[in-house]
């Protein structure tokens, strides 16, 4: 049994480590096992804990002994807040049998300090390894007596007093302030020391009150309350008996529905990763490193393809231009390629072939007019205006009317649509007009004809 | 949990945050290239297909020029086709040239020239449309205007001859006049 003072610059804690080094005590396990949640109280913190009863996936309190814990007594008038917590490790890591990395402290907070709990993670590392590989998922870690703290403290009836607390003959000794433990000492069975660990805890002066389980006060605490009654007259100790075994299993059970928030969870720091997800995390960190297998190699893989991909652009690229060299040889290449053949072809388009709108030639109808004028008629003709599709006007004379008519009819035979014809009496003979005289043959090139 | 294992994690977690990003940029810089290659692939079949086409096109008779400037109406080509028509270049009396007109709901736009002759014959009249017509430039004889010639005496002469006005019509492609 050893105590700790520890005075730093800017920082004053008292931390009370207790420790005999004698073999912890038997394996204590409470289970409901009518409920869905457990709480398991384990002693002996080693993989021969057997937790095949409980079922996979069951949310469990580890309910620790106090044996087990660090209680610290925190202040620092320089920090407001409390430090985090992996310097707050580093800070007390001095001052206790342990390294930092393996300290989960939790702190409960009171009007101008901190009470710390902590516990070596490496203690229970191997039942926590257990239960992760049955999937039991931990949703709480607290000392076991904090569990029923609510109980406790509905007893207190002093601003500030000590709390001496006997379960199964092991002493637990508390100093409060208005309601809240400020110092926490376990003492095991050496109730002998019991005035020294009040001296320590400054209060020698304190009304006591003594809290008992399930049954009656040990002799050893019941001498010394009679011993304490008869010095302190002002405030004699009180005994109660409160069902300390039947409230934490209780509150065991709340806290692992969720309907309930424990004073202090030591899941932080090494703790920390106790989460529902902690009994498959191996499985989703190798699902995690899949997943990212999957994705560097589809990365590879889009990589690589979109390089083939790259590579055949640039050979269709060659044979465009190859393409380009030999319709347009001796020719620069130029950058649109594509668009410079459709200018091209477009040029091309309508500058050959059949695209372009048909142009008649007046040859058709001279040919056929020359062969539609009768021979054996006589016949002067001034002027002549002819387009590729009529006789725009036509003046002459003719000797008479008959052979004016002979000269139209004859007309009408090779596709000149002539109209009855007008004539007159002229010095010369019988006047011959035809205007607008339209030329239908099929000897025309095409139907279509721009020469309206 | 032990500390070898959270690193684990967070290892895992810094290659995710690396991972899922090039991964990404993997499968955006696939799809960039995929679509580069298949547009390509459409240029060159596009590109093959208009290569065919110009080919044929080349082998087309020309049916108009690609501006004013290349028309064939040159006064070489129109003295040609008088020559190929046997006709004296005494005969010829004026080329007038038309501005240059659009032909309606077409590219196409009409470059006439008039060729103006007097004494000629109709023989040599027909021989010089013909010879327009035959030519390879698209050249065609669209208008014949046929004059007696004035205070000439019909009777006393053996050959006719007259006073001719040949509207000569080139097409000049103008792409740019209406899309097609």
């Amino acid at each position: 049994m050893e105590l700790l003072r520890v005075i730093n610059s800017d920082t004053t804690s008292q931390i009370h480590h207790e420790k005999d080094g004698s073999s912890l005590p038997a394996i204590t396990l409470m289970r409901e096992s009518k409920f869905q949640h457990a709480i398991v109280v384990p002693e002996i913190f080693d993989e021969t804990f057997a937790v095949d009863h409980i079922e996979a996936g069951t949310p469990i309190v580890i309910a620790l002994p106090s044996q087990v814990c660090f209680a610290i007594e925190y202040h620092n008038a320089a920090k407001k807040r409390l430090p985090k917590h992996d310097a707050l490790s580093y800070e007390l890591e001095p001052d206790l049998p342990c390294d930092a990395e393996d300290l989960a402290i939790g702190a409960i907070a009171y009007h101008d300090g901190w009470l710390l709990v902590a516990v070596e993670a490496t203690r229970i590392d191997a039942f926590i390894q257990v239960l992760r590989r049955q999937s039991i998922i931990p949703v709480c870690i607290t000392p076991q007596l904090l569990l029923a703290w609510p109980d406790i403290k509905s007893t207190l009836s002093h601003e500030e007093q000590i709390v001496i607390v006997e379960v199964d003959g092991e002493i637990d000794l508390f100093r409060t302030k208005q309601g809240m433990p400020v110092q926490w000492m376990w003492l095991g069975e050496q109730i002998d020391c019991l005035d020294e660990r009040l001296e320590l805890l400054s209060g020698s002066n304190l009304p006591v009150t003594a809290i008992v389980s399930e049954h009656d006060p040990s002799a050893k605490l019941c001498h010394w309350l009679e011993q304490r009654k008869a010095t302190d007259i002002q405030f004699p100790p009180q005994v109660l008996q409160v069902e300390l075994t039947e409230q934490i299993r209780k509150r065991s059970l709340r806290i692992a529905a969720g309907k309930e928030v424990p004073l202090v969870d030591l899941r932080v720091g090494p703790l920390a990763g106790l989460t529902r997800q902690t009994p498959i995390s191996k499985m989703l960190v190798l699902s995690l490193w899949s997943f990212l297998f999957l994705v560097a190699a589809l990365a590879s893989g889009c990589f690589l393809r979109a390089a083939q991909y790259r590579a055949a652009t640039a050979s269709l690229a060659e044979d465009q231009r190859a393409v380009f060299r030999r319709t347009f040889a001796g020719e620069r290449v130029p950058v649109g390629i594509t668009r410079r053949m459709l200018s091209e072809r477009r040029q091309l388009a309508g500058t050959r072939g059949d695209a372009a709108p048909s142009v008649l030639s007046v040859n058709a109808i001279l040919r056929a007019m020359l062969i539609g004028i009768p021979q054996d008629i006589r016949f002067e003709i001034d002027k002549l205006e002819l387009l590729p599709q009529q006789i725009a006007y036509l003046d002459g004379v003719v000797r008479s009317i008959d052979d004016a008519e002979r000269f139209v009819s004859s007309l009408r035979s090779q596709g000149f649509d002539v109209r009855p014809l007008s004539s007159s009496k002229t010095s010369r003979g019988m006047s011959l007009k035809l205007e607008n005289v339209t030329f239908n043959s099929t000897a025309t090139k095409n139907d279509e004809s721009v020469n309206q | 949990m032990n500390r070898s294992q959270l690193s684990h994690e967070h290892l895992a977690l810094v290659s995710f945050v690396l991972l899922v990003p090039l991964g990404l940029l993997g499968w955006l810089s696939l799809q960039s290239a995929r679509a580069g290659y298949l547009d390509m692939i459409g240029q060159l079949n596009e590109c093959q297909l208009l290569a065919n086409e110009i080919t044929s096109l080349r082998q087309e008779r020309s049916v108009a020029s690609r501006s004013t400037l290349e028309s064939p109406l040159t006064n070489d080509v129109l003295l040609t086709i008088l020559t190929q028509a046997e006709i004296d270049q005494t005969k010829l009396a004026q080329i007038e040239r038309l501005p240059p007109s659009p032909i309606p709901n077409t590219e196409y736009v009409r470059d006439d020239a008039i060729v103006r002759l007097t004494n000629a014959t109709l023989e040599e009249v027909v021989k010089m449309i013909v010879a327009a017509d035959r030519s390879d430039q698209g050249i065609s004889a669209t208008s014949l205007n046929l004059a007696w010639p004035r205070g000439s005496a019909s009777s006393s002469s053996d050959a006719e001859v007259w006073n001719v006005d040949v509207v000569l019509t080139h097409l000049v492609y103008d792409a740019t006049s209406q899309s097609r």
